[in-house]
């Protein structure tokens, strides 16, 4: 009895060895091909970021898969998002590289339908927006200091697209922050018809996001002369300092300290929470990749270990660099995954406030 | 002219000349495709210019693809009355017809000729006019393109057939169904009806597609007879007779050339407006304007000369200042900075020879294009003379793939259907169309440009000088469009008597109205629960349009009061072409809902098997080989190397 309990133990011992040998000497993803879902349309940013990461993801994916590319536009990213939950098969072979998209579980926006915190986060790419105003605003502004000259707010309008944005948010609240007057003009429908208005001073500043700072808005309007810096977001820190994007231009100030030049001190605050907690998601969000939930675990495995190889890689970076401007910084998927919980299920306080200045910058318009 | 004849060399240098013949190639597949267009074309291709050469490679396959697009799209306009492109639409209103009178190769004679000119003067424009376009982009704010818009709509007039006032309502109810979806203005939803996919607005193309394409589909399988209502014997005149159309309307073809360059400048109006705008001044300049909506070749030419010297239009603001003068030029920017190259003033300073490289693509790409079309376009005119039954399965394969393309999802095939009822009973009921499609793509601009306007300048931006212009000739093109359909009235009964057209039904006619006054109260009442910004562009439509639609009702009452006198009686009330229509109509509702079944590939390749075996009687060879031809456009084209999103459907067949 004894020895038939030895040879059943070994033979079952034997026989998960074997599995888990033919699992491990087969990578997931060999012989596959892996759709890449971008939520915005060929051309703009997320696309472009989505194919210079595809052209060097398969040789750092165990298995050398296949990728090819859909784009998948709609609501402002949310048609693809919810694909992504709802109707997505939760093979692995379906990958996301989307611009933004958490803004709408922050708000709680009625239109997303699915659980982000569902998702598996594969990686983020962190960023910032630059703001930058026209110089020959009323007095005139020569340096960021001089927007507190400003003494009208009609001549000082900042395009956005919808209240509900992350950008118009962020700059409402900045701006408020900084007690600038300035007049929110929103409904430009995209950075083409603001950056149009800007260039035709029907509005005085706009926020641009790094790829299009450095590859559009400054050979045609900085050095033009047209425009000035005068802010960008900071980087938060998961134990919340802040610092700076130190690939930007060292004239141009971090928004905490545009502030704290004028008033002495670090911002604090309802509004300062406000941003922060906005900007703690775009600081890693603002292109993120993921897999539909319920993925195989060697697919989610195989995928992180893979953007954790890209985002060392120098071919990819260096490509990244000619094609974007900019050699993006990769957050690993556990720590989104992380971040994202807690912006959305604990910062009720901050949630609220927000929700009740939208209602107010609604009425108000 | 050094830099201008670097340019030159650049193109023609090798590989970049190869790589041109071969956008060129590419671009006519995707402007013949209804539903595709330059903008898919780019998008599929540029990934290929990753690895390309920093010459000219890129550029020449991209821009010599989209330089073609706008006029290999008159292929699809002419032969099957649906439009191969968003700029192609307003070429169906003459098009079609003289497709219908067996002139298809007229028509592609007076297209390719005017198309591949209007390339050239485009090109030529961009060239001289560099220097000018920063003023006139400066000049044109939110407030100028409010007036821009109504400008646009005063072609209403020149659109409207025999009935300003219907075509006042068309154009009304155009505007009001951009209204679906979330405003931004107002940050919120409108009648949308709690389903998610209307939140982003109505799609165009399945808009478009419906309202023109789907009435002639289905009026060629009711009626089984070709295309073209004329036996080939009798056909008079050729391509060479388009051609010569061409030389001799040169004014026009120039006029049409200029609105399409400097409306092509404007970022953001984008190349369905060009056709309308160009359409609409081609009717209201001319002295004789009996025939236009008929078989008038003038209607043609205008739309095809402006839409292709639009290409050169957008070009400018892209490469002087990086701002993209449409979604196309969006994409071209992401091609320039893939190169390396960096649009903004350098490209009009230290760059100049890439600049007119840019110019001769497009000057290559047109000649090129038009070249091949005009030695291909005798044979597809064949088409036309073939039985409409045996034709039907591949057009209205493409008109529902191409609904499908905008942003895939099933509710494209559901407005595709709506609009295709709409558009048939509008038809039927003498209601015009085209209006409504330039309320429906102005609409978007006019709101914004409102709501923006009034943000930024208060009520001072009605006194803006160009704005003030803008609104005199706006009214006085309208008073003189209005007086031009008086003179039409008589002219169009000979024309109508002369080619067998089926004369409206003042019964449907009367349908539509009741039916679009319901609409209209309907919205009215409900935008008085929206926002102040959301509310004010709905109310806006609809307090006119129910003051306009009263007399549009009295008048059909006061028709079929004579009718019933039995003075006049239609003829499709006769031969039971209603119910033959209604039974295609439920022929694609359930393709639908077999798609929400099955999927797509084995329904549309179903379709294509049972309509020729059952309706059209055809034997199952002929049926077969038909339903294997659209499986492998399918596999091949649209899923291999367009990757369409399908509709995941409820039994997964693996296919």
């Amino acid at each position: 009895m004894k020895m038939i309990k030895i040879v059943l133990t070994s033979l079952v011992s034997c026989l998960i060895l074997l599995a888990n040998y033919t699992a491990m000497a087969k990578p997931y993803y060999k012989g596959k091909k892996i759709t890449m879902l971008i939520n915005y349309n060929p051309g703009g940013g997320a696309d472009r970021s989505g194919r210079v990461i595809g052209r060097h993801l398969p040789r750092l994916i165990e298995g050398n898969p296949k990728i090819i590319f859909k784009n998948y536009p709609g609501a402002g990213g949310l048609k693809a998002i919810n694909y992504m939950g709802e109707v997505a098969k939760p093979n692995g072979l379906m990958v996301t590289n989307f611009s933004g998209g958490y803004n709408y579980a922050m708000i709680r926006d009625k239109g997303l339908r699915v659980d982000l915190t569902k998702m598996n986060w594969i990686a983020g790419v962190g960023g910032t927006s630059i703001i930058y105003a026209r110089v020959d605003t009323k007095p005139g502004l020569k340096k960021p200091s001089d927007i507190w000259k400003i003494k009208d707010p009609n001549h000082f309008k900042v395009a956005g697209f919808r209240v509900t944005g992350t950008k118009d948010m962020r700059e409402r609240l900045s701006f408020k922050l900084l007690g600038v007057k300035h007049k929110p003009v929103t409904g430009f429908r995209g950075t083409t018809k603001s950056r149009t208005a800007l260039l035709q001073n029907e509005v005085q500043a706009f926020g641009d996001s790094r790829a299009a700072w450095f590859k559009t808005i400054v050979p045609n309007f900085i050095k033009t002369g047209i425009a000035i810096p005068i802010y960008h977001y900071d980087r938060f820190a998961a134990d919340g300092s802040v610092s700076r994007y130190n690939d930007l231009d060292p004239s141009i100030p971090t928004l905490s300290g545009l502030y704290k030049s004028k008033y002495g001190k670090m911002p604090s605050g309802m509004v300062w929470k406000a941003i922060r907690w906005i900007q703690s998601l775009q600081g890693m969000m603002v292109r993120n990749t993921s897999l539909a939930p319920g993925s195989p675990k060697a697919a989610v495995d195989a995928m992180r270990a893979a953007y954790k190889k890209l985002a060392k890689d120098e071919t990819y970076l260096n490509d990244a660099m000619k094609s974007l401007g900019f050699k993006p910084e990769f957050v690993d998927g556990k720590t989104v995954a992380a971040r994202l919980k807690w912006a959305i299920n604990d910062n009720k306080e901050v949630q609220d406030w927000l929700m009740n200045q939208i209602e107010l910058w609604k009425a108000k318009k | 002219m050094d830099l201008v004849y670097q340019g030159l060399q650049l193109v023609l240098s090798w590989p970049a000349i190869g790589w041109l013949f071969a956008g060129v190639f590419v671009g006519l597949f995707f402007g013949a495709t209804p539903g595709l267009s330059g903008v898919v074309g780019l998008a599929i291709l540029l990934p290929f210019t990753y690895d390309m050469d920093a010459g000219a490679s890129a550029f020449c396959f991209l821009l010599g693809m989209y330089a073609i697009t706008t006029t290999s799209d008159t292929l699809a306009s002419v032969l099957l009355g649906v439009p191969g492109t968003g700029a192609s639409q307003a070429t169906i209103l003459d098009g079609y017809p003289m497709a219908m009178r067996g002139e298809a190769s007229r028509a592609f004679g007076a297209a390719f000729s005017v198309s591949a000119f209007g390339g050239i003067i485009g090109a030529i424009l961009l060239g001289i006019s560099i220097p000018l376009v920063k003023p006139i982009i400066m000049a044109f704010a939110s407030p100028e393109y409010v007036m821009l818009g109504i400008l646009g709509l005063t072609m209403v007039g020149s659109l409207s057939g025999n009935s300003v006032v219907k075509g006042v309502l068309s154009a009304l109810f155009g505007l009001l169904i951009t209204t679906v979806g979330y405003s931004i203005q107002g940050g919120s939803a409108r009648y949308y009806f709690g389903w998610n996919d209307l939140l982003e607005g109505l799609p165009l193309i399945p808009v478009v597609l419906g309202l023109f394409a789907l009435p002639e589909v289905i009026a060629l399988a009711v009626s089984a007879a070709p295309i073209s209502r004329v036996p080939k014997e009798q056909v008079k005149g050729g391509m060479l007779r388009g051609v010569k159309d061409a030389v001799e309307n040169w004014w026009l073809v120039l006029r049409s050339c200029a609105l399409g360059m400097y409306i092509g400048v404007l970022p953001g109006l984008g190349g369905s407006i060009v056709d309308w705008v160009a359409y609409g001044h081609a009717v209201q300049s001319s002295k004789d304007k009996s025939m236009y909506g008929k078989v008038d070749v003038r209607g043609v030419i205008a739309p095809e000369a402006a839409n292709n010297a639009m290409k050169g239009g957008v070009l400018i603001p892209t490469v002087a200042f990086g701002i993209p003068g449409n979604a196309a030029m969006a994409i071209m920017l992401g091609a320039f900075v893939i190169q390396g190259i960096t649009p903004g003033p350098q490209m009009l300073e230290s760059q100049m020879d890439i600049t007119f490289s840019l110019i001769w693509i497009l000057v290559i790409a047109n000649v090129v294009g038009a070249g091949l079309l005009m030695v291909w376009g005798n044979q597809l005119c064949k088409l036309t003379f073939v039985k409409g039954t045996l034709i039907v399965p591949g057009i209205l394969f493409f008109v529902m793939m191409g609904a499908w393309m905008g942003n895939q999802v099933i509710s494209n095939w559901y407005m595709l259907l709506l609009f295709g009822l709409i558009g048939y009973f509008m038809k039927s009921g003498g209601w015009p169309r085209p209006p409504m499609i330039l309320g429906f793509v102005l609409g978007p601009i006019m709101e914004n440009a409102i709501d923006v306007s009034y943000q930024t300048h208060g009520m001072a931006w009605l006194y803006r000088p160009i704005v003030v212009v803008l609104a005199i000739l706006s009214i006085a093109i309208f008073i003189a469009s209005v007086m031009g359909i008086g003179k039409r009235k008589k002219s169009k009964i000979e024309v109508q008597a002369d080619l067998g057209f089926e004369k409206e039904s003042p019964k449907v006619s009367l349908g539509v109205a009741l039916i679009g006054a319901i609409i209209f109260i309907y919205c009215l009442v409900e935008a008085t629960n929206f926002t102040y910004d959301a509310a004010f562009f709905p109310i806006a439509i609809c307090i006119p349009a129910l003051l306009l639609i009263l007399p549009a009702i009295y008048k059909d009452f006061k028709t079929i009061s004579v009718n019933a006198g039995g003075q006049i009686k239609p003829e499709t009330e006769k031969n039971g072409f209603y119910k033959k229509s209604a039974y295609m109509f439920l022929i694609i509702a359930m393709m639908i809902i077999s798609t929400l079944l099955i999927g797509q590939k084995i329904t549309l390749c179903g379709f294509v098997f049972l309509f020729l075996y059952l309706w059209a009687r055809e034997p199952w060879w002929m049926a077969t080989v038909q339903a294997v031809g659209a499986f492998l456009i399918l596999e091949f084209v649209f899923d291999q190397l367009i990757s369409v999103m399908w509709y995941p459907p409820l039994f997964e067949l693996g296919i």
